[in-house]
């Protein structure tokens, strides 16, 4: 071969892999174009609306508006209300994952033990997590009902009055905690026994030659090994459990007096109830802010916690 | 799965002595007693829903309560369906979930292929601005897209409730993944062939992910399926309500609850998830198990 006939088939090639290189870039646009469009109309310029108009007296009812500066936060953060939303909020959300991941390891331990029909229980224990929340809250309103639901009646087989729990303010809190929980078990426990099953079991039974028993194997082998998985479900547990919304919408509609209420609900009770949009995107944004603040310590904290 | 799962934990027992395998006896006693108790008051809500569903009125209103109806009166479903406009229900949840899911697929799908497979300057950086949307909530939009919907006369209506939930951060995520794990031989043949890359995309590279997609599609069901607060925001007329908002209107109907119609309301909209998990469970606990154990 010819130094010419050379140069002259690699010009080819360059010219034949610039066309090919246009037509890749075109067809990189078009396809991520209708997400990236939409993502950009309907997540991005919301997200940063919503800083802007939280600094706005904006009402719907009214067809002028005002820039108020911070006044809606300072507001927020004056007001018993705010501080009692959140703390309703703080409380369901540790209560819920805290109770909520030790019965999930629990039963995630004992699904890991020899079982008969281990897929049947795993499915029964699963299935509250693909419900409809909304619907199944009925379902949890109709068991709560003070005379005619199931505690009612086992109560009274006790010969004790059940109270009406969701109008009382004392119980109304845990009431709709034991449903987020019942909600929220499957999924937990299901990725906490996948988690178990994946443990290395030559160091269990290395643990065992050794003369561990079973509660020193889950404690020093078991147990550090689903660390991540552990702290990944707590985090996500507590970002779901702050952003809860349709049961207490369905069961509570926040009360009594406040008693129930949370973030996700007092927003849209400000936006669509009172039409105050500034205070309910101020509300908003400070929501976004302790969301972040768990994403924040996923990302920081994971190496750390991980002890194999 | 389930059946080697079991034949792994009925091993260590082989090992041991008779006296260990008493006690396992016991223990494997009351692993079965702890398990059976959990998944009885897990699954009780579903049996007292159903059964309080073909309950008379007076069975639900005796005290002490009647656990079992004594005639199931299946017609209380018909006459729920009937009570409210539970088939316009029904055909809007299944447009807003079938749109939404498919919409949401083809996205992630496309934007996923373009993501992993194709070149293009600066892509990586593109692709982060995508991630970034997963750490913005929908409760923080939530406002401002009411806004832009009111502005756009899109309210109660199916392009509002549809179009902004089209874009899936998720989907194009998961697929890019996926797609980064195929062969580069597969595409270079195609690319032979001369096939274009749409072409490269239908028909090497998805059916090759059957196992993601069909997780994907029935996770995203799921979720849109149940979806409450976007639903319940955007629209404002029975006429275009979807089933988990359209069956709380059952409470304002009767003077005093009529739980047995509740119940056969709340019934309707969670079978066809039922089914759907009955029949494909192995995808949903492991779509579970995956996301998690990956994130």
């Amino acid at each position: 071969m010819t130094a010419d006939a050379h140069r002259s088939s690699a010009t080819g090639m360059r010219s034949w892999r610039l066309t090919e290189r246009r037509r890749e870039y075109i067809a990189f646009v078009l396809f991520i174009l209708p997400n990236l469009t939409l993502l950009i109309i309907w997540t991005y310029w919301p997200f940063f609306h919503s800083f802007y108009l939280s600094l706005t007296n904006w009402n719907l009812l009214r067809p002028t508006w005002d820039m108020v500066g911070v006044d809606n936060y300072v507001r927020l953060l004056r007001s018993p209300e705010f501080w009692q939303i959140t703390r309703n909020t703080l409380i369901f959300s540790f209560g819920t994952v805290s109770i909520g991941l030790t019965l999930s390891l629990a039963l995630a331990v004992a699904l890991n033990q020899w079982l008969v029909a281990r897929g049947f229980w795993r499915l029964v224990v699963f299935s509250p997590h693909i419900t409809t929340s909304a619907a199944m809250a009925l379902v949890w309103i109709s068991m709560y009902d003070p005379k005619h639901g199931i505690f009612a009646a086992a109560f009274s087989w006790l010969g004790l009055r059940f109270p009406n729990v969701l109008s009382s303010p004392t119980f109304v809190l845990p009431a709709i905690m034991l449903v987020a929980i019942w909600k929220s078990l499957g999924f937990s426990t299901v990725v906490l026994l996948a988690a178990l099953q994946g443990v290395d079991t030559t160091l269990k039974e290395a643990a065992a030659i050794d003369g561990a028993n079973a509660w020193q194997i889950f404690r020093h082998v078991s147990f550090p090994a689903i660390t991540p998985v552990f702290y990944f479900l707590t985090i996500t547990g507590l970002m779901t459990a702050i952003k809860t919304f349709d049961i207490v919408s369905v069961m509570t509609g926040g009360g009594p007096a406040n008693r129930s209420n949370m973030y996700v609900f007092q927003i849209y009770r400000e936006a669509f109830g009172f039409q105050r949009m500034g205070v309910a995107s101020a509300l908003a944004v400070i929501m976004f802010v302790i969301v972040m603040l768990f994403t924040y310590l996923q990302t920081r904290y994971k190496e750390r916690w991980v002890s194999y | 799965m389930q059946e080697t799962l079991a034949a792994d934990g009925v091993k260590p027992a082989k090992k041991t002595g008779p006296r260990v395998s008493l006690r396992r006896t016991t223990s494997g006693i009351l692993v079965h007693l702890i398990i059976i108790t959990a998944a009885v008051l897990i699954g009780f809500p579903f049996f007292y829903m159903l059964s309080t569903s073909l309950k008379t009125v007076q069975e639900v209103y005796t005290i002490p309560m009647v656990i079992l109806p004594a005639a199931p009166q299946w017609r209380n479903f018909v006459e729920v369906w009937n009570l409210l406009p539970f088939g316009r229900f029904t055909f809007n949840s299944v447009v807003y979930t079938v749109s939404i899911t498919f919409g949401e697929f083809m996205m992630g799908l496309m934007a996923g292929y373009a993501f992993a497979r194709l070149r293009f300057p600066k892509k990586d950086l593109i692709f982060f601005l995508v991630l970034l949307t997963f750490l913005i909530p929908g409760e923080i939009t939530l406002i401002p897209r009411f806004i832009m919907l009111k502005q756009l006369n899109w309210i109660n209506t199916y392009p509002g409730l549809i179009v902004p939930e089209l874009s899936s951060a998720f989907a194009t995520f998961l697929l890019r993944e996926h797609f980064q794990s195929l062969p580069d031989e597969l595409f270079d043949a195609a690319k032979i062939d001369g096939a274009g890359y749409f072409r490269q995309l239908m028909q090497i590279a998805l059916p090759l992910s059957k196992p993601i997609v069909s997780t994907l599609l029935l996770l995203a069901f799921v979720a849109h399926w149940n979806a409450y607060m976007w639903p319940l925001v955007v629209t404002n007329s029975q006429s275009m309500r979807t089933l988990p908002i359209g069956v709380q209107s059952l409470r304002d109907v009767f003077e005093f609850p009529e739980w047995q119609y509740i119940m056969a309301g709340a019934t309707i909209v969670v079978m066809p998830l039922v089914a759907l998990f009955l029949i494909a469970q192995k995808q949903f606990i492991e779509g579970a198990v995956q996301g998690a154990l990956k994130g």
